[in-house]
């Protein structure tokens, strides 16, 4: 492990924090890549990118 | 929802378009003033007698009076300006309450104004952007409350499910900017002009440049990337390039920006582990940033040749290019080493001016010229002058950088350097600080340039205005409500 890490966890104490965080944004972040590039979820995308062409008064 | 593509079935709102007429004249206004004032700290510092011996126009009270009008004025009315306009559409309802929008804009502007006293007269608390004095910290927080329950309010009466990108981004200004503001100026009033902060030492320097470096991040970056995701797909006439990749870039972006605050401080009192943590995550920070400057800069394919008689599209594609442009140039400047050589140097305000005028600025100009003749039913006044303006504010941008990034490197460099004997090789402060003058007049040329185009901006919107309005002939496009 890099010094700096290793005295980053050594200052907090807290290194099982860091760990379970590091895990749980992950596996949020990948879990939301899987959601928007679900194949299933495309036409609910491609229908929200046009949005700001569906007025009800044209400006 | 795809029920209002069809002509028939259209929902007809009745938009507030009066607000969004009203901020985006105190833009351009501002704006000018704004940068005005940057022309005049930029001479000052190519030659002090400018300063005209004055408590009330030295530099140290005019640079404050700088970057809080061309910040706040000149960037946030824009932004309010595209909220009001933009999140009326795509959520197809007014605005929840129209006097919350009233309060807002005129506790707005007095607030600008209450700055523009105070500075001058040396009053402030000294924290950079946020200078204000406790009592306007105060009337800040009421009016940011009143346009949040305004945003919320109508975010819960909407007609449209899906919340579209960009309000996700103004979203995300309106929380964070919130809880910025608050926890930053946290302090204990002493009379009404003093007060002094509940935080100190290392402490306090961390809080004040989480709140920088966020105020960057939240009120120079997402908001804007807002703008560009709804102004950008209106003015190029096709969606954006990957909606997929703007809701991932999204939380990518707001996850790390909070925590990149420590590169402000790398080399100074904070532990080490913390300064690390920030340069890592000021890093990782390109990843989303580029991921929305390619969206913008993609959703272009294919209608690249419109770029060459579009003057808005210029804007737009200059500014999104100068975007991607500051955000690499900052996770370098986030490098220890790296830091050590730009720190203190004019490089930071090279780096400043690129993201400032050229994505904000450039960004600004183009959703202003788009609304222009459609807000006040009226054709541009003077069409030609928009390109004109374009090109001396482009010209003026590579200057003031250019002449910024070397000056920078000089100093830096020179600040280091030693010779033989391990002296340093520059032992003089102020030799270095002389050799900087031709860079400071270059500087001021560029800024010169870039503010005449805002004049002829300013010039432009008001003969419009005044112009005859548009004969109902052409599109069927309905006078603009109320
Ligand atoms: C006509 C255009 C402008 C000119 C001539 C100009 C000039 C200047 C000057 C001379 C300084 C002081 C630099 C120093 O202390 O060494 C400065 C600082 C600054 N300006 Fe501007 N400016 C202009 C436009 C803008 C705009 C449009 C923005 C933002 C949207 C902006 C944001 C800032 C900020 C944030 C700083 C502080 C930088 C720092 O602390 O590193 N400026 N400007
Ligand atoms: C990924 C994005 C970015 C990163 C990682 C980043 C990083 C940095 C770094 C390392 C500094 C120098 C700190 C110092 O040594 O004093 C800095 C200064 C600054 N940056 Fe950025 N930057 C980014 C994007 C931007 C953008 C887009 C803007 C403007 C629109 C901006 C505005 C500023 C300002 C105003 C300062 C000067 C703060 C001060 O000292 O007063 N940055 N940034």
């Amino acid at each position: 492990m890099h010094p700096l890490i290793e005295q980053a966890r050594e200052t907090i104490g807290l290194g099982w924090m860091a760990a379970v965080m590091t895990i749980l944004f992950m596996v949020a972040y990948f879990g939301w890549i899987w959601y928007a590039y679900n194949p299933a979820h495309k036409q609910m995308w491609d229908e929200a990118a046009m949005l700001p062409f569906e007025e009800g008064i044209d400006l | 929802m795809s029920a209002a593509t069809a002509a028939p079935g259209r929902i007809v709102v009745d938009y507030d378009d009066d607000i969004v007429r009203k901020f985006f004249l105190a833009t351009v206004i501002w704006g000018v003033v704004g940068m005005l004032v940057g022309v005049i700290i930029a001479l000052q510092l190519a030659w002090w007698p400018a300063n005209l011996g004055l408590p009330w126009t030295t530099f140290g009270r005019l640079r404050p009076l700088h970057t809080n009008a061309v910040i706040f004025a000149f960037a946030g009315n824009i932004c309010f300006t595209g909220i009001y306009h933009s999140m009326q559409r795509l959520l197809k309802t007014r605005m929840w309450s129209d006097t919350l929008s009233k309060i807002h804009f005129w506790g707005w502007q007095l607030i600008i104004v209450s700055a523009a006293i105070t500075y001058p007269l040396g009053i402030t608390q000294s924290r950079e952007y946020a200078e204000l004095i406790w009592p306007i910290d105060v009337a800040v927080t009421l009016i940011w409350v009143v346009f949040a329950i305004n945003f919320f309010g109508t975010l819960a009466i909407r007609k449209v499910k899906h919340i579209y990108v960009a309000i996700w981004f103004y979203m995300s200004f309106v929380i964070t900017i919130a809880v910025l503001h608050i926890v930053n100026n946290l302090a204990m009033p002493a009379t009404f002009l003093r007060s002094y902060p509940i935080y100190s030492g290392m402490t306090d320097a961390l809080v004040q440049w989480w709140y920088g470096h966020n105020a960057v991040g939240f009120f120079l970056t997402t908001p804007f990337l807002g703008l560009m995701y709804y102004y950008l797909p209106k003015a190029a006439d096709r969606p954006i390039y990957s909606y997929r990749l703007s809701i991932i870039h999204f939380w990518g972006l707001i996850f790390l920006y909070i925590w990149a605050g420590p590169h402000h401080l790398l080399y100074s009192g904070l532990p080490d582990w913390a300064q690390t943590l920030g340069m890592v995550f000021s890093i990782m920070l390109l990843a989303p940033s580029w991921g929305g400057m390619l969206n913008g800069l993609l959703t272009l394919k294919g209608a690249w040749h419109k770029l060459r008689t579009d003057p808005i599209l210029k804007f737009m594609v200059v500014g999104v290019t100068f975007y991607g442009m500051s955000t690499f140039e900052g996770p370098m400047m986030s490098i220890r080493s790296v830091n050590g050589l730009a720190h203190f140097t004019n490089w930071v305000v090279g780096h400043v001016h690129s993201g400032a005028l050229g994505w904000n600025g450039m960004l600004t100009f183009a959703v202003l010229y788009w609304l222009l003749p459609r807000l006040w039913n009226r054709e541009v006044a003077y069409p030609k002058m928009v390109t004109q303006h374009f090109w001396l504010a482009t010209i003026g941008i590579v200057i003031y950088t250019v002449a910024m990034w070397a000056a920078g490197l000089m100093e830096g460099l020179q600040w280091r350097a030693v010779n033989d004997a391990g002296q340093l090789a520059n032992p003089i402060f102020i030799d270095i600080v002389h050799r900087l003058e031709p860079f400071y007049w270059l500087r001021l040329l560029g800024g010169t340039l870039y503010f005449l185009g805002a004049v002829m901006m300013l010039i432009n919107v008001f003969k419009t205005i005044r112009g005859p309005e548009r004969v109902a002939a052409a599109a069927p496009a309905t006078a603009p409500a109320s």
